[in-house]
C-alpha cells in the first residue's frame, strides 16, 4: 500500500516522534510513505474558530498538495482531530453548492483551479484519508506488530474528534490489547481533555479544570494513550503543573515501543525528545487578566466560581455525571437513534408549519374553554399574567418550574400587584429562599450541596442543624402544602401542547404540578410559540423520550394533560385557563438560516449533563436563564449576537452534547456559526482574527508556514511568553511548551530508520 | 424571586398599549397577528417536512407483567384482589394497612358502589389515602391513566389507591393516548410512581409534593 503521510502542524513542532514512529509503523506493515513536503496546516483550528474564508483556503490548498503524490492510496493522519477536519469538513466543503462559494478566499495556486476541480480534489481527500489508528486497525492488520507491550498498563484518552465525528470508539483499544498491553478501565475516557484549540487558552481556568476532572479520575498507568496530539499537550501540561511525572504518549509511540523494545527508546530520547515536550515549570497560579473587555463576563465569571467556590464544581460535576449516566442507561435500553431521528421530523414537521399548528392549537383550546394571550415579549408577557392575578384578585399564587417565567421574570411582576408567590418545584423553592437563579434546567439548585440546604432550612424553617434530606423535603412540603390549599392562582411552563387536541402537558416528578394544575381557581400556563406537536399520538413518544433524555426515567411520574377548565359536576379543578404563547425572540431564532434548528429544544437538560465545560462551573457562569450548550446557540438568536458573546465560545467543540440531545440539534455546528457571525461582525478581539488570518496566509506558502511555525514553538519555550498572549495564557494552567528538538519535517530530511 | 440574570428590558411602567378585549383575552391586540405573520414569513424559508408517523415502540406479550415490573421499578406497588374474599371486605383490609395512623380514607365521588369499602370517607385534606379509579394502565411505562374530575383524592393524601378495572390495561402509551383522545375531560393525570425529588443534595426523596405511596390494583 502506498500512504502519504499528514504529519499536522502540532506533530510537526511537538510529536515529532510520534510522525516518525508513525512512519516507521506504516514501513513495518510493509507500506509505501511519502511525505509531500509542501503540507502545512488541515486548516482546523480557522474552521472552528469560525472563520470559513480562511478554513477553506486552507483546506484547498491541503487538497492540492496531498493530490500530488501520484497512485497514493491513503492518507494516513497521526490525529484524530485534522482527520475528522478532513474527513468530515472536507467534504461538506466540497459538497457546497456554489463552486463560487468553495473558492472564495482560496490561495493564489489553489485559484487557477476551476471550482469544480477543488470540489474534486476535497471529496477525493476525505474519501482516502484515515486517521493513523483506523489505518492500522482496519486496513493493515495491526495484529502484526507482535506482543511487545506485554506487562505495560495504560489508560487510552479517546480524543473527541475521533470519537465522535469518526466513530473510531475501539480501534486504539484493539491495537494496544493486540500489543500486549493492559488497557485499564478509566471512567473519564471518552470525555472532553479541555484543549479545543484556542478555547484552551481563551478561557484557560475552565479548560485546566476540564483536564483536572480527567487527571483526578486517572487510574494507576505506565502510560497515557492517545492518537491526538493536542489532547495530549493538554494533559500533560496540566499534568506537570500539578507536579505528576505520568507519561503521556502518542498511540504511534506506545506501539513503535512495542515493536522496538527498549533499543529505540534511548534512541528516540536523544534525538526525538519523546517525553520532555513540556517544561516542568510550575506555572503561575494567578490567572491573567484579559485586556479585552469582550469575554469578560463568562471568563470572569467561571474563574471566580471555580477559584472562590469549589464546592459548585463538585455539587454540579456529581449531579451532572450521575444525570449523564442514567440517561446513557435509558437511551441503551431503547432504540434510541431512531427515536431521535423520529422526534427530529416530528418538530421540524411542526416548525415548517407552525403559524399553522398555533391557529389550530389556539382554536382547540378556546374551544376546549381555555383563555389564549399572545406576548411579542418579556414585558408583555409579564402584563398579561400581572393583569389576570389583578383581575381574579389573586392573592396566593403557586407556581410549577418553568424556565420561561425566568425568562421573562415573571415573579417579581407578580409580586408587584400584591401577591405572594411560592416557587413549589424543591429545587426552585431553595433558590426563593436564597434569592437565586436557576442554574440547570432540570435541576435548578444542583450547585447547592446538602450542608447549605441544611443551613437555610434550618434559619428559615426552623429544622435540625443535622436534618437529612427527608426532613428537609418535609419541612418545604408543610409550607408549600398549605400555599396550594389557599392559593387563587397556579402559574406553569408547558413541555409540549399538542395542536389537534388543545392539550398542554406537563412533565414533572414531585406532583407539585398536579396540585398546581388542580387546587386554585385559576390555571396560567406560558407557552413558548415553539412548544407545539402536531398530533395527540406524538405525546406518547415526546413523554418517553423527553424523561430518557432529562433523567434517565421511562417516564416522568406525574405527566398533567391540560385540555381546559374544569366543567365536570362536582370536579376539582380550575374556573379559567389561561394560556399565553410567548414569542420574546423566537420568531428570531426561527427567520435565522441555521439557528432555527435550536426551536426543536425540548428543556431536557441532556446537554448542560454531558457539558464537560458546564459540568466545572455550572450555569451560573454563563450569565443567562439558558445555560450550557443550548444556551449557547439559544441565547445568541432570542438576545442578540452581541449581548450573548462570548457563548458560543465557551466550548471546546467536543461532541458531546449532540450525541445526548434527544431532538438531534446539531449544537457544536452551530456554535461554529455564531462564530463566523461573530466574526464578520466584529465581535471578537482583534488578535483572534489577525492570528488566524495569518495562521492561513503562512499555510498556503510552506516555507513561511515552516519559519513561523518554528518560531512560534521555540518562543514558547523562552521568555516570548511576555509577548505572545495566547502563549501566555496557555502556561498560566500548565506547564510551559517544549517544542521536539527537531522538527518532523528535519528528521523526514535526515532519513528515518 | 427576582431573575438574577434579568432581561434587558426591566419592569417598567404599564402598556398603555394592553387592553383588556372583549373576548376576555388581554395583551396589545395586534400581538396575535405581528406574531403569526413573521412566523409565516419565517417558515416560508424552510424545507416542507413530512410527518414521520408514529413512532412504534415494542408490543409487550404480557401486559401484567409488563406493567407490574415497570411500575415497581418506578417505586410502585401492584395487587390483586382476593378471590377467597368480597371485594370490599378486601379493599378495606387494604386501606386499613396503608393507613397506620387510620387517618381514613378519601374515596372519589365516582367509585362504583361495589368498589366502596366499609372505611370512613374523609376528606382528601385529612386523608391518610386516597381511593380512585383508573381509566386505563400503561405496560409500556407503568403508568396509572387516571382521568376522573375528582383530582383532590388522587393527589393530595399520602397514599394512593387506584382500581384498574378488568380489560384497562393497554401494551403502549400511544395506544392509551389514542383511547382518550376522542374523549378528552378537562384533565388527565399519569401517575407512574411516588412523588420524589433529588433537588437536595441529590439524594432521592419521596413523597415531596404527591403520594409518596402508589399502589394500583389490577382487577
Amino acid at each position: 500500500m502506498r500512504v502519504a503521510l499528514f504529519a499536522t502542524c502540532l506533530a510537526d513542532q511537538y510529536f515529532a516522534c510520534a510522525a516518525a514512529d508513525s512512519v516507521r509503523l506504516l514501513r513495518r506493515l510493509g507500506c509505501d510513505v511519502s511525505f509531500p513536503q509542501a503540507q502545512t496546516c488541515c486548516g482546523q483550528p480557522a474552521h472552528t474558530s469560525g472563520q470559513v474564508r480562511e478554513a477553506r483556503r486552507m483546506a484547498v490548498e491541503a487538497a492540492r498538495v496531498l493530490a500530488e503524490p501520484p497512485g497514493c492510496d491513503a492518507v494516513v493522519v497521526p490525529s484524530g482531530s485534522c482527520a475528522a477536519m478532513m474527513k468530515k469538513v472536507y467534504r461538506e466543503m466540497a459538497s457546497e453548492a456554489e463552486s463560487g462559494r468553495l473558492l472564495d478566499g482560496a490561495g493564489r495556486r489553489a485559484r487557477r483551479l476551476p471550482g469544480a476541480g477543488a470540489r474534486v480534489l476535497l471529496a477525493g481527500l476525505a474519501d482516502k484519508t484515515f486517521e493513523l489508528g483506523e489505518l492500522l486497525g482496519r486496513r493493515l492488520d495491526g495484529a502484526r506488530l507482535g506482543r511487545g507491550l506485554a506487562g505495560r498498563r495504560v489508560a487510552l484518552h479517546h480524543g473527541c474528534h475521533g470519537l465522535r465525528e469518526l466513530g473510531l470508539d475501539s480501534g486504539a483499544r484493539d491495537l494496544l490489547e493486540s500489543a500486549g498491553a493492559e488497557v485499564v478501565p478509566w471512567a473519564a475516557d471518552q470525555e472532553c481533555c479541555g484543549f479545543g484549540g484556542f478555547f484552551s487558552v481563551k478561557f484557560p481556568e475552565v479548560s485546566a479544570a476540564m483536564a483536572d476532572h480527567k487527571l483526578d479520575t486517572l487510574p494507576a498507568v505506565d502510560w497515557v494513550v492517545s492518537g491526538d496530539p493536542g489532547c495530549l499537550l493538554q494533559l500533560e501540561g496540566r499534568s506537570r503543573a500539578r507536579g505528576s511525572r505520568t507519561e503521556f504518549v502518542h498511540l504511534a509511540t506506545a506501539l513503535w515501543r512495542g515493536v522496538a523494545g527498549g533499543r529505540d527508546r534511548d534512541r528516540g530520547r536523544r534525538r526525538e525528545a519523546t517525553d520532555v515536550r513540556v517544561g516542568a515549570g510550575r506555572p503561575r497560579s494567578e490567572p491573567r487578566g484579559r485586556r479585552s473587555r469582550r469575554g469578560r463576563g463568562y471568563r470572569a465569571e467561571a474563574s471566580r466560581i471555580l477559584a472562590e467556590t469549589p464546592e459548585v464544581r463538585e455539587a454540579v460535576l456529581g449531579a451532572t455525571l450521575s444525570f449523564d449516566g442514567k440517561r446513557r442507561r435509558a437511551y441503551a435500553e431503547v432504540d434510541s437513534n431512531r427515536w431521535r431521528t423520529w422526534a427530529e421530523g416530528v418538530k421540524n414537521h411542526v416548525l415548517a408549519r407552525l403559524d399553522e399548528h398555533l391557529t389550530e392549537a389556539e382554536a382547540r383550546l378556546t374551544a376546549g374553554g381555555a383563555q389564549v394571550h399572545w406576548a411579542t415579549d418579556a414585558r408583555e408577557a409579564r402584563e398579561i399574567v400581572a393583569g389576570l392575578a389583578r383581575k381574579t384578585r389573586t392573592r396566593t399564587v403557586v407556581k410549577g418550574k418553568s424556565m420561561l417565567s425566568e425568562e421573562i421574570g415573571l415573579d417579581a411582576a407578580l409580586e408587584r400587584t400584591g401577591a405572594q408567590v411560592f416557587e413549589t418545584d424543591l429545587g426552585q423553592y431553595v433558590l426563593q429562599l436564597l434569592d437565586e437563579a436557576p442554574s440547570h434546567i432540570v435541576g435548578p439548585a444542583i450547585h447547592k450541596n446538602l450542608d447549605q440546604v441544611r443551613r437555610l432550612f434550618a434559619e428559615r424553617l426552623g429544622t435540625r442543624p443535622d436534618a437529612g434530606p427527608g426532613a428537609l423535603a418535609g419541612a418545604a412540603r408543610r409550607v408549600l402544602r398549605a400555599a396550594f390549599l389557599e392559593a387563587d392562582m397556579g402559574v406553569t411552563g408547558a413541555n409540549f401542547v399538542v395542536a389537534e387536541t388543545g392539550t398542554v402537558a406537563l412533565i414533572e416528578n414531585e406532583g407539585n404540578i398536579r396540585l398546581a394544575t388542580s387546587l386554585p381557581r385559576v390555571h396560567v400556563v406560558l407557552a413558548g410559540i415553539e412548544k407545539l406537536l402536531p398530533r395527540m399520538s406524538d405525546l406518547a413518544g415526546f413523554l418517553q423520550l423527553t424523561a430518557r433524555a432529562a433523567t434517565g426515567q421511562p417516564i416522568g411520574c406525574f405527566v398533567t394533560l391540560v385540555q381546559g377548565p374544569e366543567r365536570r359536576p362536582g370536579g376539582d379543578g380550575p374556573e379559567e385557563v389561561h394560556v399565553v404563547f410567548v414569542d420574546n425572540g423566537r420568531t428570531a431564532v426561527l427567520e435565522h438560516e441555521h439557528a432555527w434548528e435550536a426551536l426543536r429544544c425540548v428543556r431536557c437538560g441532556a446537554c448542560l449533563n454531558a457539558c464537560p465545560v458546564y459540568r466545572q462551573t455550572g450555569g451560573h457562569a454563563y450569565g443567562d436563564v439558558y445555560s450550557g450548550p443550548i444556551g449557547a446557540v439559544l441565547d445568541p438568536g432570542l438576545r442578540g449576537l452581541k449581548a450573548a458573546m462570548p457563548l458560543p465560545f465557551a466550548s471546546s467543540l467536543c461532541g458531546a452534547c449532540f450525541d445526548a440531545c434527544p431532538v438531534r440539534i446539531p449544537i457544536p455546528e452551530l456554535l461554529v456559526r455564531w462564530r463566523e457571525e461573530a466574526h464578520a461582525a466584529g465581535l471578537t478581539p482583534k488578535s483572534e482574527r489577525v492570528a488566524v488570518k495569518s495562521m492561513a496566509q503562512a499555510a498556503t506558502r510552506p516555507s513561511l508556514h515552516r519559519l513561523a511555525a518554528r518560531a512560534v514553538a521555540k518562543s514558547a519555550a523562552t521568555r516570548a511568553e511576555r509577548v505572545l498572549p495566547m502563549v501566555r495564557e496557555w502556561s498560566s494552567r500548565r506547564a510551559a511548551l517544549r517544542p521536539s528538538p527537531k522538527s518532523f519535517r528535519e528528521l523526514w530530511r535526515e532519513g528515518i530508520e | 424571586m427576582t431573575n438574577a440574570h434579568g432581561r434587558a428590558d426591566g419592569p417598567g411602567p404599564p402598556d398603555r398599549r394592553t387592553l383588556e378585549r372583549d373576548d376576555g383575552a388581554t395583551g396589545p391586540p395586534d400581538s396575535r397577528d405581528r406574531i403569526l405573520r413573521r412566523v409565516t414569513k419565517a417558515v416560508a424559508s424552510l424545507a416542507h417536512a413530512d410527518h414521520p408517523g408514529g413512532l412504534r415502540t415494542p408490543e409487550h406479550a404480557d401486559l401484567r407483567e409488563a406493567f407490574s415490573s415497570r411500575f415497581a421499578a418506578s417505586g410502585g406497588e401492584t395487587a390483586s384482589p382476593d378471590p377467597r374474599l368480597p371485594v370490599q371486605e378486601w379493599l378495606s383490609r387494604l386501606l386499613e394497612e396503608l393507613d397506620p395512623r387510620a387517618q381514613g380514607t378519601a374515596i372519589a365521588p365516582d367509585m362504583p358502589a361495589a368498589l366502596r369499602p366499609a372505611a370512613p370517607d374523609v376528606l382528601p385534606e385529612v386523608a391518610g389515602v386516597g381511593l380512585c379509579l383508573a381509566r386505563a394502565a400503561v405496560a409500556e411505562t407503568g403508568s396509572l391513566i387516571l382521568a376522573s374530575p375528582h383530582r383532590a383524592a388522587q393527589i393530595l393524601p399520602p397514599v394512593l389507591v387506584a382500581w384498574v378495572p378488568a380489560g384497562c390495561l393497554v401494551g403502549r402509551l400511544e395506544d392509551a393516548l389514542a383511547g382518550l383522545k376522542d374523549d378528552l375531560p378537562a384533565a388527565v393525570g399519569l401517575h407512574s410512581g411516588p412523588s420524589k425529588s433529588a433537588d437536595i443534595g441529590q439524594t432521592v426523596v419521596t413523597g415531596v409534593h404527591g403520594p409518596g405511596r402508589c399502589v394500583a390494583i389490577l382487577e
